[in-house]
């Protein structure tokens, strides 16, 4: 299992453009992020938080945008050192308190209590592409909500293990045998297992991955069932629960290679604007939004 | 009122199930036994709202006169069959109760069915099998909010559309396209149709004969259908759970029936919404609603795509 440190510390020095609106039709990447940002900050304009604080806040150009947009206090922390070191730059960039980015690890118990100690409790805090990364999805979410007052809101990104349903590729196949047919006998799963194997593109998608075994498929990068993750939240004191979703797929990933490119982004970024129920099976991950009880 | 158990009658089932039928439940001769699993959960709601009445829509043959009745609720029904309104009365009659609370109508049309009207509003209403195949499903969920007191509820079953994400058969075809990629761009949807035809079985499974096909509902979309017919309180309840694709069914036998049942009534809250081919829905007629059909409160399975508390409106 790569590391997810030195992961982002070799993705810090580009990771700011995948929020940059020149390169949306530009990136090599369709930037999922850039929708997911713009989300988020509509989600904290209608909570009327006054102050956000982001676990993983990476380089920092979310606190920053946010802070620009809606003009609200923000503060943070990130696991990797060169994403800190290039999140205080940034910050102060823009006339933020570079101090206002923790290096720490959210699995650190005692650094995340004495982290809130410095900062206070927040309106909003969010965690954006990190629950992935963590082992303890209970432990993760009751660390949030120590960073938030009673009736703050909490903005918890995930990648959403529904996507694969329709994805007809190996995902598809782990889904639904090690998810939904979880509780089912052996005998079974082996023959749908078999069914499955004819009917999937079982090679697909490739693994991203890094000469330096980092990559995003070397590390630990988990999906997560939305709702499953919506009774962790739930358990931990939340309520008034709901989702929205991005990062969406007009097809099969795997078909996206028969069409032009550019007509392929535009059909992407057509659909962000989708609020549908299509949203938990057409997108690759999704966003929940809760209330602290209080 | 019926008095409960026992009922006075001499059908073997007037006690609701026998033994016998019980232990039938697993008998690969028989159908699968899905309703039996709806049933459950319907009765264990009818006991907390203490129902004293039930109408069921397409009544049928009358199988779930004892089921019902031998709980102790009134039943009354209607079906568009007139033979199978004739056995209804005979299974009625077979348990002791008044055969003539059974008559012929067409849920479709209201002025078909005054009798049934006299006996109204009822407790709770039950349709099964009935939604897949009508053509105007907000006027006949007006029709039925119609026949229950305010307070009152209706149970109505419904095909599981997204249960198709799973059979990899034609339905998986129908369903994405003509509801998951309905509004994709016409060579997306040319493509994705290309790859499905080779990886699907298309020729699963056989269609009918007749040419009918019913119709399937996606368990996120009828909230609103039944808000609109003026219904609230929506829950949606999963059940006929399905082991493995249907395609295995004739290879793992025994098996897959086993396996099948045993998954009736999983905890998980959120499997049933796939692995099940079907699903009741609950829904309340407003309490104090003089009948106009109003708008409803906001609904929990509605919210699911739109995003809310995906726990406040199924039950798996």
């Amino acid at each position: 299992m790569g590391d997810v440190r030195a992961h982002y510390d070799g993705s810090a020095s580009s990771y700011h453009e995948q929020y940059d609106a020149d390169r949306v039709w530009t990136n090599a990447e369709y930037p999922a992020n850039f929708f997911r940002l713009r989300r988020v900050i509509d989600l904290l304009r209608q909570a009327q938080a006054v102050s956000v604080y982001e676990l993983g806040a990476g380089e920092a150009t979310p606190l920053v945008r946010i802070h620009e947009v809606l003009g609200i206090g923000v503060a943070g922390n990130d696991i990797s050192p060169e994403m800190v070191r290039l999140g205080r730059e940034n910050l102060a960039a823009h006339g933020l308190d570079p101090q206002a980015l923790s290096l720490l690890d959210v699995e650190d118990a005692a650094a995340v209590a004495a982290e809130i100690d410095l900062r206070g409790l927040s309106d909003a805090v969010m965690a954006l592409g990190v629950i992935p990364h963590v082992r303890d999805d209970v432990h993760f979410v009751r660390a949030m909500s120590a960073f938030l007052r009673p009736g703050g809101t909490l903005l918890l990104q995930f990648r959403n293990s529904l996507f694969s349903m329709f994805t007809f590729n190996r995902l598809t196949k782990e889904f639904i045998l090690d998810e939904l047919m979880a509780p089912v006998p052996q005998p079974f799963r082996d023959a749908v297992a078999w069914d499955l194997d004819a009917r999937l593109a079982v090679d697909k998608p490739p693994l991203r991955q890094r000469p330096d075994g980092n990559g995003y498929d070397e590390i630990l990068s988990r999906f997560h069932n939305p709702f499953e993750l919506a009774d962790v939240v739930r358990d931990q004191g939340f309520e008034d629960i709901s989702f929205s979703w991005y990062n969406y797929h007009p097809t099969y990933p795997m078909l996206s290679g028969q069409f032009d490119p550019h007509d392929y982004r535009a059909a992407q970024i057509a659909l962000e604007d989708d609020a549908s129920w299509r949203g938990m099976f057409l997108c690759s991950a999704g966003l929940i939004r809760a209330r602290k009880r209080g | 009122m019926t008095k409960g158990f026992p009922v006075t009658g001499t059908s073997t089932t007037s006690d609701g199930m026998t033994r016998a039928e019980w232990e039938g439940l697993s008998d690969q001769a028989t159908g699968y036994p899905a309703n039996h699993f709806a049933f459950q959960q319907v009765l264990n709601v009818l006991a907390e709202e203490q129902a004293r009445t039930l109408v069921e829509i397409g009544i049928g043959q009358g199988s779930a006169i004892p089921i019902f009745a031998g709980a102790g609720l009134e039943m009354s029904g209607l079906d568009i069959d007139d033979a199978l309104v004739a056995k209804s009365r005979q299974a009625m009659a077979d348990c002791g109760l008044n055969p003539d609370t059974v008559v012929w109508g067409d849920i479709r049309d209201g002025l078909t069915y005054p009798s049934l009207r006299r006996l109204a509003p009822f407790d709770s209403l039950l349709a099964m099998g009935v939604l897949p195949h009508v053509q105007h499903e907000l006027s006949v969920l007006a029709n039925m909010r119609a026949l229950v007191r305010p307070g009152g509820l209706v149970f109505v079953e419904c095909r599981n559309s997204l249960f198709s994400l799973i059979t990899f058969n034609r339905y998986t075809h129908e369903f994405f396209m003509d509801e998951l990629f309905a509004d994709a761009p016409a060579d997306a949807r040319k493509a994705i149709d290309a790859y499905l035809q080779s990886r699907l079985a298309m020729d699963r499974p056989p269609k009918r004969r007749d040419g009918h096909e019913s119709t399937f509902h996606n368990p996120f979309e009828v909230p609103r259908m039944f808000r609109q017919a003026g219904l609230v309180d929506v829950v949606i309840r999963p059940f006929h759970y399905h082991a493995a694709m249907p395609v295995l069914e004739a290879e793992l036998g025994q098996s897959f029936r086993d396996g099948s049942l045993a998954m009736e009534n999983e905890p998980s809250g959120w499997r049933g919404l796939f692995l099940c081919s079907a699903f009741i829905v609950q829904a309340r007629r407003p309490l104090g609603d003089a009948g106009s059909g109003g708008a409803g409160s906001p609904l929990g399975a509605d919210i699911v795509a739109m995003g809310a508390n995906p726990k406040e409106s199924r039950h798996g």
